[in-house]
This record gives structure tokens, C-alpha cells and sequence, in this order.
């Protein structure tokens, strides 16, 4: 079954040992972040994107034959569900626009903006990979710094929030999934206003975690992004509580319902601490303050 | 002279096909499969490759190429930069192509995959436990051994006409 070549096995071990340290080394220089490794990574990115839309092609239209028969098989009874939706909306619009014309009215009196910071406008890019191994749960983008993508933005599904920009190259970004184990999201309860931490811990179900108040958290409850972490904005749906086999309240991510092909990214500011900005624009003493027009009359 | 019987065209052709092949499945197992509800990432596919790896091809070549391509994997899967080409040397270092006599029928073959995915999951479960100091979800794993053990006959056929085709009668078997 194998043949003995001494020339040859001598020359390939020797091969193959220069392999394994070579190999080895790079697993330890990647580990330290090593700067060189993290171009090299980047530039692969924006290499390979255009030739992984190419490949997914076939694959995502593999994958929409499969998503539109299986659509087709439940259509009548998402007709029903979805006419029933469609009067609950309605109703729903008419309170939210009287609800608004309030707040505008509220907003007045009080001088104050406690509008949603959710930017109005998107940036469309199509996720040409979404990786969903057993350590990383991410995806590449076919857009990137010459679309105004920058990293921290929101990415967003039709559905729901996705992740956000780790990486970005001139026509490429990487985007962190919240499944990820590295993905730390500050979220609230729709329900309840309650904060806390929703902690990615590579399964599609993330966890809830570092509570304000454990107790006002239940199965059912619409989780979105509390925007206290200063990175992502306020009001992005993310999904549902759920209660986990380990008895651990998580997530049922609203992204995960469907095959992620075209996603938005927000081009969202996040705010900037005092120190972070320039000089010109830091007041430091209080006479600094310019008047409103009321106070300067 | 070393490597006498790599030499020639149909050592150098089994090497450069053997290498386009496992750049196609290279860049096919950075992509996911989303099907029946089911999210599955195709990064075993290109262990294939690897498992169909021709008798006649350039050893110390080979061993080049799946270095850089199991970087290229990694690069593609945003994995830890290495592993893949790790786990692609051991499993060449225990097969060794180079050394087998007879050619790749595909039982044996077959044999050779399943053993090579039952060792690339127990690494991949072990090493990146160590590594990341988490349990990778073994289902998951599961998932992509079934998913890439489905590829195999396809890409075996396909392995198989390709080199009728281009390679010669001698040459020709896996």
C-alpha cells in the first residue's frame, strides 16, 4: 500500500518539520497581534471580497430556491398572519403619530431632543461571506471606506441588528455577528426599560448578561440597543428573551430568522468624550457658554 | 536523482491540479451554507482536497502549497492565522500521499476522509478549547463534517474526470 523512497522521505520530512515550525510560529505571532499579520489580513480581505461574490452567487441562489419554496409552502397561512399584522399596524400608526405629535409638543416646553439617534441615512452592502464557525461568527462586506463605512458602525438585516464593523478597507468590511464571542452589546427590555449586557457566546442564542434589575427581564420581551455604551445608537431591534436549556435568559436573534444577503450600515457618530475632541471645540469656564438668543435679550 | 518519480508532466500536472483543486475548495470552505434553516460554514470542504491529494504529485511542493493555502483559509475564515495549516499538515504527515502504492479507489478513499474528519474535529474541538478557553459547539462541528462527508463523492467524481482528462494514462489515477 506505501512505497519507500529514502531521497524522497528525507527531503519531505524535512519539508514538512520546516512546515510545522513555521506554522507554529505564526499561530504565536497572530496570538500577539502582530501588526504585520493584522495588514496581511486586511489586504486578503479586500483581495478575496470580489472573488467570494463571485463563488456566492450559485450558493445564495441555491440558497433563495430553498428560502422561496419553503415560503411558498406557508404562504396562505402568512397571508392570514400577515393581514391580521397589517390591522394592528394600522391601528398602531394612528396612536405612534399622535404619540409623536406629544412628544414633539413635550420636547418644545422642555427645550430638550430625546429623539431616537438612529441615523436616517443607509449605506446598502451585500455580505458575500457570513462565516458561522466554531470560534467566530462574523461576515465580509463588499463596501467599505469609499462607501463611508467606518469601524463601529451598526450593521442591520432587514430584521434586525446583525453586528457591527471590526475591519474596514478601501471596498471591504469586516463585521463582528452578536452571536460572536467577542461581541459585547449594551441592550434594554422594550417592556421594561431595563439594561443590560447581551454577551455573544458563539451559539445563535447570545446571553443576557450584568442585569440592572434581573427581575424585570422575562421570556417574550423585545430587546433593542440601550446606546448606553456610546457605540451603537439608541432603538436597533435585536429580538426576543428567551429562556435557554441551562435555565440562562437569552436571545432569539431577529437576524438569524433568514439568510443574510444585502445588509444596511448606519453611518452612526457615536458621541465623543470632551477629551476626544479639539481644542476649538472644548468650553472649559463657564463664560465660555454662548447665550441663547432669550438669554442675550 | 530525488524525486525521480515526481518529475516530468504527469508529476508536475498532478501537483498543479491537485493545487487549483485545493484552491477552488479553499475559497468554496470560506463561504456558508444557509439551508432549511440550517446555518453551516464549509470550512471542512477543503480537507478534500487534502484527502484526494494524487500519489504522484511533488511531495515538498505539496507541502508548500497546502501551507499557504491553509493560511488562505484562515485569512478567509477570520480563524486563529495557522491553525488551518496545522491541522492540514498533520493530516498530510499521517497519510503522506507520496508514499501510497496503489491509487485512491473510492472506498478506500472514503476510509481516509472519515478518519480524517473524526482527527480534524477532535483537533479543532481540543485545540481551540486550549486556545480560547471555550467549548466550541460540537454540533456545529457536527454539522460541517456531515455537510463536507455530503461534497465528497462530488468532489471525488470531479477529481476523478479531471484527471482522465488532463493527465496521462499512467499518471492518471489518484
Amino acid at each position: 500500500m506505501y512505497r519507500n523512497d529514502p531521497d524522497s522521505t528525507s527531503k519531505t520530512t524535512i519539508t514538512l518539520i520546516i512546515a510545522f515550525i513555521l506554522a507554529i510560529m505564526i499561530v504565536i505571532a497572530d496570538k500577539n497581534n502582530d501588526r504585520f499579520l493584522q495588514k496581511t489580513k486586511s489586504t486578503t480581505d479586500q483581495t478575496i471580497t470580489p472573488v467570494l461574490s463571485v463563488i456566492s452567487t450559485p450558493l445564495r441562489a441555491t440558497e433563495n430556491f430553498f428560502a422561496r419554496s419553503q415560503d411558498r409552502r406557508r404562504a396562505l397561512e402568512e397571508n392570514t398572519a400577515l393581514k391580521a399584522e397589517l390591522y394592528q399596524l394600522r391601528e398602531a400608526t394612528e396612536r405612534a403619530n399622535v404619540m409623536e405629535m406629544k412628544l414633539f409638543r413635550f420636547e418644545q416646553i422642555l427645550k430638550a431632543n430625546i429623539g431616537t439617534d438612529i441615523p436616517n441615512e443607509k449605506i446598502a452592502a451585500r455580505a458575500v461571506s457570513e462565516l458561522d464557525g466554531p470560534f467566530v461568527k462574523a461576515a465580509l462586506l463588499n463596501a467599505g471606506l469609499k462607501k463611508g463605512i467606518k469601524v463601529g458602525h451598526p450593521v442591520m438585516t432587514v430584521n434586525g441588528l446583525y453586528g457591527h464593523v471590526v475591519k474596514v478597507g478601501q471596498n471591504s468590511a469586516r463585521v463582528l455577528r452578536l452571536s460572536d464571542l467577542n461581541s459585547r452589546i449594551a441592550v434594554m427590555s422594550s417592556e421594561s426599560q431595563a439594561t443590560a449586557i447581551l454577551s455573544g457566546n458563539n451559539s445563535h442564542f447570545p446571553e443576557i448578561s450584568f442585569m440592572s434589575e434581573a427581575s424585570a427581564w422575562s421570556e417574550g420581551h423585545q430587546v433593542i440597543t440601550s446606546g448606553d455604551d456610546g457605540v451603537l445608537p439608541r432603538g436597533l431591534p435585536i429580538g426576543r428573551v428567551k429562556r435557554g436549556n441551562n435555565n440562562k435568559l437569552g436571545v432569539e436573534l431577529d437576524a438569524d430568522r433568514v439568510p443574510v444577503d444585502w445588509v444596511w450600515v448606519y453611518p452612526f457618530v457615536p458621541i465623543s468624550a470632551p477629551e476626544d475632541m479639539s481644542d476649538d471645540n472644548v468650553l472649559t469656564e463657564a463664560h465660555d457658554i454662548p447665550l441663547s438668543d432669550e438669554e442675550a435679550q | 536523482m530525488a524525486f525521480s518519480s515526481y518529475s516530468g508532466s504527469g508529476g508536475r500536472g498532478q501537483t498543479t491540479q491537485a493545487v487549483f483543486m485545493l484552491l477552488v475548495l479553499t475559497l468554496i470552505g470560506g463561504l456558508n451554507l444557509n439551508i432549511l434553516g440550517y446555518s453551516i460554514a464549509m470550512h471542512l470542504v477543503p480537507l478534500i482536497g487534502i484527502c484526494l491529494w494524487p500519489r504522484r504529485a511533488h511531495p515538498v511542493y505539496s507541502i508548500i502549497a497546502i501551507f499557504i493555502l491553509g493560511l488562505l483559509l484562515d485569512l478567509l475564515t477570520t480563524e486563529a492565522l495557522g491553525g488551518r495549516t496545522l491541522i492540514y499538515l498533520v493530516v498530510f504527515s499521517i497519510f503522506r500521499p507520496d508514499k501510497r502504492i496503489k491509487e485512491h479507489i473510492f472506498g478506500t478513499a472514503l476510509v481516509q476522509w472519515l478518519v480524517s474528519v473524526f482527527l480534524v474535529l477532535l483537533l479543532i474541538y481540543f485545540f481551540g478549547w486550549m486556545s480560547r478557553g471555550t467549548r466550541p459547539e460540537a454540533l456545529l462541528l457536527i454539522y460541517q463534517a456531515m455537510l463536507a462527508t455530503a461534497f465528497f463523492p462530488l468532489i471525488y467524481f470531479i477529481r476523478y474526470v479531471i484527471s482522465y482528462i488532463l493527465v496521462d494514462p499512467d499518471d492518471r489515477y489518484l
